[in-house]
């Protein structure tokens, strides 16, 4: 209800302390801007016998877009890390509520718990997953011994379910934080209020709760899928190696040092990212005036 | 008034049953009692409201008449039947929420079509229903807003509105006029009883403002500490209260410490100490001897500036400050014990000579003894 006179807040407060955000831009500039830019640049240059050829041409681009061969590991990614934030946010959104709502002492334990999770190595959380689910793994193995299967089951590793597994894992404690931060300034009260007009749950949280967390919803949906847009290791390996994901794509192409066709990929890539950022802002936007 | 004709039907055609009922509610968080042993009846088409101070129970009454919390024992009925095992959004009632808790993102006409929705009701009849119920709290034309782009007053309207669309048997309000100026306040509360008149809907109306409880409400039940101490009209309250807490908490008071000694009629009698002997009607079970305290009402205790205290409980003391507040004045008086009473008297009043009450007048006090209450003074609510 306030958040008209909040948002003016905001505004004033941005046009008077725009030098506090003189170290972010210097960041910013560091870590983003010049990266890309110097990438830009390659994606523009053209490699031969180990060296670069300083020569303005749209070459990289067109060997890309002449076959089907890298769109469609373009695409693949894209569809994969859409399928995988939406398994995401699916488990993240349910977890985050129960903390929000039904824990009360063990809330920051759990939220510490979720926390402590982003700081353990990502590279030895999936060999753990590959002990479960290799064929020698705890679950195929547990799974004869009780006679449920006779010979290991073969889609637990080296094709997309795994990849989608394995990625979900790594991605839920991000979304969940960004939903928990979005449940959390809800007005509970709203709830109380549907009930109050006969709403049941499940049209409480179609009708109130779900609209009010949207933006929340949107945010943990950008955070999840972006950084899977790079995936790497986890599609190497547990996934299978005929269909390749594009950051690994990449990587072998400038490790072949095809540094301009690997910039020019890495460019659309971002471009693609950002493309999807805008449209996912803007809506926020829209959505809280 | 359709509304109105349709709520008279349905409060007649069963009117055995009292719309409320508690029957022995307790509430514990954790350790705390929030409510102990509470038994209340209210009747059908009553404007009731719970008036304590803050902290007293009065939200999670309503809460447990709404159902958003459960009793830890006890029962609650809604028209004669116990709703322990009915989830808030299948009972007869409707609540206006402290925070008014009106949906952002939807219009105010979303907002008041929500409940008629929920009820599967066809838009057509609902936008109808809704632009009704807007006209009723002169909100006409707003149907498009956002609640964001509401005034304080109006929120609260469409707060009101939102609930009272689904002619609830019960309409349940928690301070709903709480965040409003003072003003604005005044004018809410006449135009919520003569709404309350209109749609004859019984109301549970929870405030910790005496004054607006006193305005407003048929029957008034006074609450402290999670317990229930006294339910009556306004003027019950206020003339006969059963404990000191509610004399105290309803209008101010004068109070005297001392040891009670039991004369006849239920009339006391205390002595205190440089003062005198000063007496009232006994409320309550008191013992002999047991330490009490006598409430007077400022505006019982009546002052004579001429002549000498006639010893049947008159006192004297000096007139220690005058405020006028224009049609009444306020007159504390130092009695000669050091205490301070304070004596109210309409300005036109031609007891006495009323130009000669100043600053510094030496004054006898008294007042009739039925129109001074003595309670147990170890009585902790
Ligand atoms: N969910 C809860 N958990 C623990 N204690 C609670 C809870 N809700 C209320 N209480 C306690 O119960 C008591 C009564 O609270 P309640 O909200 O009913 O007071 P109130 O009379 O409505 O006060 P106010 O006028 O400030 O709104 C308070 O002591 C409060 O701290
Ligand atoms: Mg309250």
């Amino acid at each position: 209800m306030t958040a008209g006179r909040a948002d003016i807040g905001v505004h004033a407060r941005e046009q008077t302390s725009l030098w506090g955000l003189f170290p972010m831009v210097v960041v910013q500039l560091a870590l983003f801007v010049v990266p890309i830019a110097i990438m830009f640049v390659y994606s523009f240059w053209t490699t031969q016998n180990y060296q670069v050829i300083r020569e303005w041409t749209l070459a990289n681009y067109l060997v890309f877009f002449e076959s089907w061969t890298y769109p469609s590991v373009l695409f693949r990614t894209l569809w994969m890390s859409a399928v995988i934030t939406i398994a995401t946010l699916c488990f993240a959104y349910p977890f985050a509520y129960w903390i929000a709502r039904y824990t009360q002492r063990w809330q920051k334990i759990l939220l510490g718990a979720v926390v402590l999770s982003f700081w353990t190595s990502g590279l030895l959380r999936a060999y753990a997953w590959m002990a479960l689910l290799g064929h020698g793994g705890i679950i195929n193995k547990g799974l004869m011994q009780i006679g449920v299967i006779d010979e290991p089951l073969t889609f637990l590793l080296y094709n997309p379910f795994p990849v989608i597994l394995v990625m979900t894992y790594f991605s839920l404690p991000f979304a969940a934080i960004t939903i928990f931060a979005s449940l959390e300034k809800m007005d509970w009260a709203l709830v109380d209020a549907a009930a109050d007009l006969g709403a049941n749950p499940v049209r409480t949280f179609w009708f109130v709760t779900l609209p009010q967390t949207i933006p929340g919803v949107i945010s943990a949906a950008i955070l999840t899928f972006v950084p899977l847009m790079g995936m790497f290791f986890v599609p190497l390996l547990v996934g299978n190696p005929s269909s390749a994901m594009i950051a690994p794509l990449i990587a072998n192409l400038m490790q072949a040092f095809q540094l301009g066709l690997g910039a020019a990929m890495s460019f659309i890539v971002a471009v693609v990212v950002m493309i999807i950022i805008v449209v996912a802002w803007r809506y926020i936007r829209l959505e809280r005036p | 008034m359709n509304d109105a004709l349709h709520a008279r039907a349905r409060s007649s055609s069963a009117a055995a049953d009292p719309a409320i009922e508690l029957r022995q509610v307790r509430k514990v968080f954790g350790e705390s009692v929030a409510l102990d042993e509470i038994s209340l009846d209210i009747e059908r088409g009553e404007f009731f409201s719970l008036l304590g101070p803050s902290g007293c129970g009065k939200s999670t009454t309503l809460n447990l008449i709404g159902g958003f919390e459960a009793p830890s024992s006890g029962d609650v009925r809604i028209e004669g039947r116990s709703v322990a095992e009915t989830p808030p959004y299948e009972r007869p009632v409707n609540t206006v929420f402290q925070s008014y808790a009106l949906f952002p993102h939807m219009t105010v006409a979303e907002n008041v079509e929500f409940g008629l929705r929920m009820k599967g009701i066809a838009r057509a009849e609902r936008q109808a229903a809704a632009s009704e119920m807007l006209r009723m709290v002169s909100l006409e034309g707003y149907e498009t807003r956002r609640p964001a782009q509401l005034s304080g007053g109006q929120r609260q309207r469409v707060a009101l509105a939102r609930a009272l669309v689904n002619h609830p048997s019960v309409l349940l309000l928690d301070e709903p006029l709480g965040a409003l100026d003072l003003k604005l306040r005044k004018q809410m509360q006449i135009e919520l009883t003569r709404l309350q008149r209109q749609v004859g809907i019984t109301f549970v109306y929870v405030t910790h403002d005496q004054e607006e409880a006193m305005a407003m409400s048929d029957r008034i039940g006074v609450m402290n500490r999670g317990r229930l101490l006294q339910v009556g009209t306004p003027s019950e309250i206020y003339d006969r209260p059963t404990h000191r807490f509610v004399m105290e908490f309803i209008g101010a008071a004068n109070s005297f410490e001392g040891r009670l000694e039991r004369q006849a009629d239920g009339i006391g009698a205390i002595d205190v100490d440089g003062v005198g002997r000063l007496r009232g009607l006994i409320s309550g079970n008191i013992g002999e001897r047991a330490r009490a305290a006598l409430l007077v009402r400022p505006e019982k205790v009546r002052l004579k500036f001429d002549g000498r205290p006639a010893g049947n409980g008159e006192i004297e003391g000096a007139i220690s400050h005058v405020s006028r507040l224009g049609f009444i004045t306020h007159y504390t008086v130092r009695l000669d014990g050091g205490q301070d009473v304070l004596s109210y008297r309409l300005a036109d009043s031609t007891e006495g000579d009323a130009g000669a009450l100043d600053e510094g007048r030496r004054v006898v006090l008294s007042w009739k003894e039925e129109d001074a209450r003595i309670f147990r003074s170890d009585e902790e609510s």
